[in-house]
């Protein structure tokens, strides 16, 4: 579904990530795990746009969408839960959910997804008057992959969701992207979290120093624990 | 906390300055050989100008913030300068009303320009006080405020500025050779303030408050300095102005000149001190060269330009947005005149 | 002080109120959306000023002049963001205050070399200043009707930026520009309409600006801007809400001071006036409405 090949980018004179490349298919949950600084953040962003890579190429089901910009890229059906959730702050919880549809200018069809939305998250519904900025960190993470949900995407970027919140909430996290992948999504998440990514993905790939170190099944990966760690601190393997 | 001088900072400041004296002073020598009077007025004005433009850059240049009130100080040290300079004869017929020790006063040059700098200092501390503590844009939001409140003093205070008719009658104090004193000392000033540990906070929390914050540095306590010193330098401007220009009303200290000193700064690179004697350089030079056409320029006998007022301030603002687009960081960026001279020698100490 | 006198006070405090809250909108729409201080901002109601001297010069009645002053407002607002700042996206936040100082100059100078350096009389509708009874209070007209046309601007603003997408697209970029191009908002044209907003208050403000001088002239763009800047500052900066009420309270502080204030004393009203909002930014440095992030 997406393939990403030779792909060299990062801000301006600073190349973050060298020459990566990965794939995923249909359907699946592809881990992206790595340490601070490896440039996992900047390989989502230059997915949807935000950043231009310097050199590569990423497909999106067989079209080009490397250096356009965020819209079309949302618009061919990707969508980024950015991390740190971001939502705005000042905005009630449903203006950030109609942000979420921007491009959707049928207004039934976007009164629909709400109601799907609210399915899912029965407690935005509840508090869909108040500013999101009161909302708990739990609750704006709902929110933020709500508000995701809303462009009707065929593939998902989750940029760490279970960054500072509580273990219980995490399980919340957890289950919900489960819930969302039997839905036919495809995601992609970046977590610095290991085993907790591990244990919900299909495949992951292991990012440091802005190439990638290890590929291969989730499972295989959690055999070889000890090496990750390796990986980790920067060992040669 | 940075407590010590760094003896590598305080050499290239030292380089710096006695290559930048040595240039402004061969521009001196220069206008004294010529002799000419219009190109002696031009020196001086020059001089002048680089006084009051590395005043503005020894504050905006090292802590970050757009300062609109500076231009305040200017006025407070002219003015200061025009009381104490003017002859009593003059002072009894244009400002009776002065107290009587200030209308008999008559100072030297040296003694107006230290006294300019000396009130600049006070209004600094009272202002200072309040303004260090602000976020960095209320911050320039109340120099913008500083400008208007003295502009409306000057403008106002008949009594000591003779309102908006200004006052006249400053004698000609200004030579080639104390303009190039003053504009010396400043000049070294303000580079053994960038070298120093307090100059060195400031530009650290320039570049991330924040982070300096919690290094313990006072991020406020560097402003004020930063503030307060830029003022003196800025008051000391302002009082050799004065009696280079021998009259002037408030409005000479208003938002033209304040566009005018920044454009100069921002065109020269408002981190360095030899950027703020270079944009006073080019603005100089582009504003004499365009000088002839903003009074109607006739090229033989046929071909008569139009006269076209406002010209220089237009294609200097022009020339702001060029530099901006090409060179974010003005002409010199963060290099001051020693980097380029010694760059060799301190590449190879350091590899 | 008789309560006739308070309340006409209180309409002339309310009728600079909108009038302030709108230069300080317009100010802060592109501050909230880019981040920057557009200080050509003021040059927008000289261009509209002028445009309407012109019109007026050849015969075009004063609302049509206004109109089309409004709209020149608009251009020029727009003309302004595709050649300055679009050049210089992502510059620091220093470098943008000085291009749009820069282009704040061009403007004046241009006004200067096509038309005149001195001021001009525009003539205003005679209605202006008449005053009205209602019941036992005398009101000026034109107070009357700025009070109005601003209040009704203001109005039609908030419902535009409260219930439409585009509307909703300019609050969500003032709280998370990044996050709003992901959202799918086009970055340029988010930017744009901010400065078509902009320009538009600008305008608007320039016309009711102009039938309270009476008179243009090329500098005449640095009281109002000034104003909108003090007020945004107070409000806090970024803050829409804050620069509405910004507007609103340093019209209050001036009129109470003109109000106050000993005869002797009224050529310092600014300097007192603004030594107020200093005393205040130094209180609240963050200004009245602080923006804070969810998080």
């Amino acid at each position: 579904m997406l393939n990403i090949s030779g792909l060299t980018s990062g801000y301006g004179p600073v190349e973050v990530l060298h020459g990566l490349s990965l794939y995923i298919n249909k359907g699946e949950i592809v881990a992206v795990i790595g340490p601070n600084g490896a440039g996992k953040s900047t390989l989502l962003k230059t997915i949807v746009g935000l950043i231009s890579p310097q050199n590569g190429s990423i497909l999106f089901q067989d079209r080009s969408i490397e250096r356009q910009p965020p819209e079309y890229v949302l618009d061919r059906g990707i969508a980024l839960v950015p991390e740190g959730r971001r939502v705005f702050a000042g905005l009630t919880v449903l203006e950030n959910l109609h942000m979420g549809a921007y491009l959707e200018r049928d207004s039934s069809r976007k009164k629909k997804q709400i109601d799907y939305i609210y399915d899912l998250f029965p407690r935005l519904e509840e508090r869909h008057q108040q500013l999101s900025g009161t909302l708990s960190g739990g609750e704006q993470q709902q929110l933020a992959i709500a508000r995701a949900l809303m462009s009707r995407p065929k593939m998902l970027l989750l940029d760490e969701p279970s960054l500072g919140l509580a273990p219980v909430i995490v399980e919340v996290v957890i289950d919900l992207i489960n819930s969302l992948r039997k839905e036919g999504l495809t995601i992609i998440l970046v977590e610095q979290n290991i085993h907790q990514a591990l244990e919900i993905s299909d495949r992951a790939y292991v990012l440091v120093n802005g190439s990638i170190r290890m590929s291969g099944s989730a499972s295989q990966l959690l055999e070889t624990g000890v090496d990750m760690e390796k990986a980790y601190l920067g060992e040669k393997i | 906390m940075l407590k010590n001088w760094s003896r590598r900072r305080v050499t290239s400041a030292f380089h710096t300055f006695w290559m930048l004296a040595l240039v402004l002073g061969i521009i001196s020598v220069a206008a004294a050989v010529i002799d000419d009077r219009s190109i002696t007025r031009l020196v001086t004005d020059f001089m002048t100008l680089c006084v009051l433009v590395i005043a503005l850059q020894s504050f905006i240049g090292n802590s970050g913030i757009i300062s609109f009130g500076h231009v305040a100080f200017f006025g407070i040290g002219a003015y200061s300068a025009a009381l104490l300079t003017i002859t009593p004869k003059i002072k009894a017929i244009a400002l009776p009303a002065l107290p009587v020790y200030i209308q008999q006063m008559q100072v030297s040059f040296t003694v107006a320009v230290l006294m300019g700098a000396c009130l600049s200092l006070l209004v600094a501390i009272i202002t200072g006080l309040a303004l260090s503590r602000m976020a960095e844009g209320a911050m320039a939001m109340a120099t913008l405020a500083l400008l208007v409140m003295l502009h409306s003093i000057f403008a106002n205070w008949e009594q000591v500025t003779r309102g908006t008719i200004g006052v006249y009658g400053i004698p000609r104090n200004i030579t080639l050779f104390n303009t190039w004193i003053c504009a010396a000392v400043v000049g070294g000033a303000a580079l053994l303030f960038k070298a120093s540990p307090t100059g060195l906070c400031l530009q650290a929390s320039r570049d991330d408050p924040l982070a300096t914050g919690t290094l313990g540095v006072s991020v406020a306590k560097t402003r004020f300095a930063g503030w307060v010193l830029s003022a003196i330098l800025m008051g000391a401007g302002g009082a050799m102005w004065a009696q280079n220009n021998l009259a002037f009303g408030p409005n000479q200290f208003y938002y033209a000149e304040t566009f005018n000193l920044l454009s100069m700064l921002v065109i020269g690179g408002i981190c360095s001190v030899t950027g703020a004697i270079a944009g006073v350089a080019v603005v100089t030079l582009v504003g004499e060269l365009l000088r002839g056409l903003e009074n109607g320029l006739s090229i033989g006998t046929w071909v008569t330009l139009p006269e076209l007022p406002g010209i220089v301030q237009m294609s200097i603002a022009c020339l702001i947005i060029v530099v901006l687009i090409i060179r974010p960081q003005g002409m010199l960026g963060l290099n001051e005149l020693s980097d380029f001279v010694y760059k060799r020698r301190m590449t190879k100490k350091n590899t | 002080m008789t309560i006739e006198v308070a309340v006409q006070q209180l309409i002339n405090a309310l009728s600079l109120g909108s009038l302030y809250a709108l230069l300080a909108l317009g100010l802060g729409m592109v501050y909230s959306v880019l981040g920057m201080l557009n200080f050509a901002y003021g040059e927008l109601l000289t261009v509209c000023g002028y445009t309407m001297f012109l019109l007026i010069l050849i015969g075009v009645p004063f609302p049509v002049a206004g109109l089309v002053g409004l709209g020149m407002a608009i251009g020029v607002s727009l003309l302004i963001e595709r050649l300055v700042f679009r050049p210089l996206r992502g510059a620091s936040f220093i470098s943008l205050l000085f291009a749009s100082f820069a282009a704040s100059v061009i403007i004046q100078n241009l006004i200067k070399q096509l038309i005149s350096k001195r001021p001009k009389v525009i003539p205003v509708p005679e209605v202006f200043d008449q005053m009205i009874n209602i019941g036992p209070f005398q009101i000026n007209v034109l107070s009357l009707i700025i009070l109005l046309v601003g209040l009704v601007t203001l109005a039609g603003l908030v419902a535009f930026l409260q219930k439409t997408r585009w509307g909703l697209a300019i609050r969500a970029a003032a709280e998370d520009f990044e996050v709003t191009r992901l959202m799918g908002a086009k970055a340029n044209r988010v930017i744009a309409l901010s400065f078509a907003l902009s320009g538009f208050v600008a305008g608007v403000a320039g016309v009711l600006w102009l039938s309270r001088r009476g008179a243009v002239s090329p500098t005449m763009g640095f009281i109002p801007i000034l104003k909108a800047f003090i007020a945004i500052v107070i409000g806090g900066l970024g803050s829409l809400k804050g620069a509405v009420m910004g507007g609103f309270l340093l019209a209050f502080i001036e009129v109470a001071l003109m109000v106050m204030l000993p005869t002797r004393a009224v050529p310092f009203t600014d300097a007192f006036a603004l030594m107020i909002v200093v005393v205040i930014l130094y209180m609240r440095p963050e200004g009245l409405i602080s923006i804070k992030t969810g998080s």
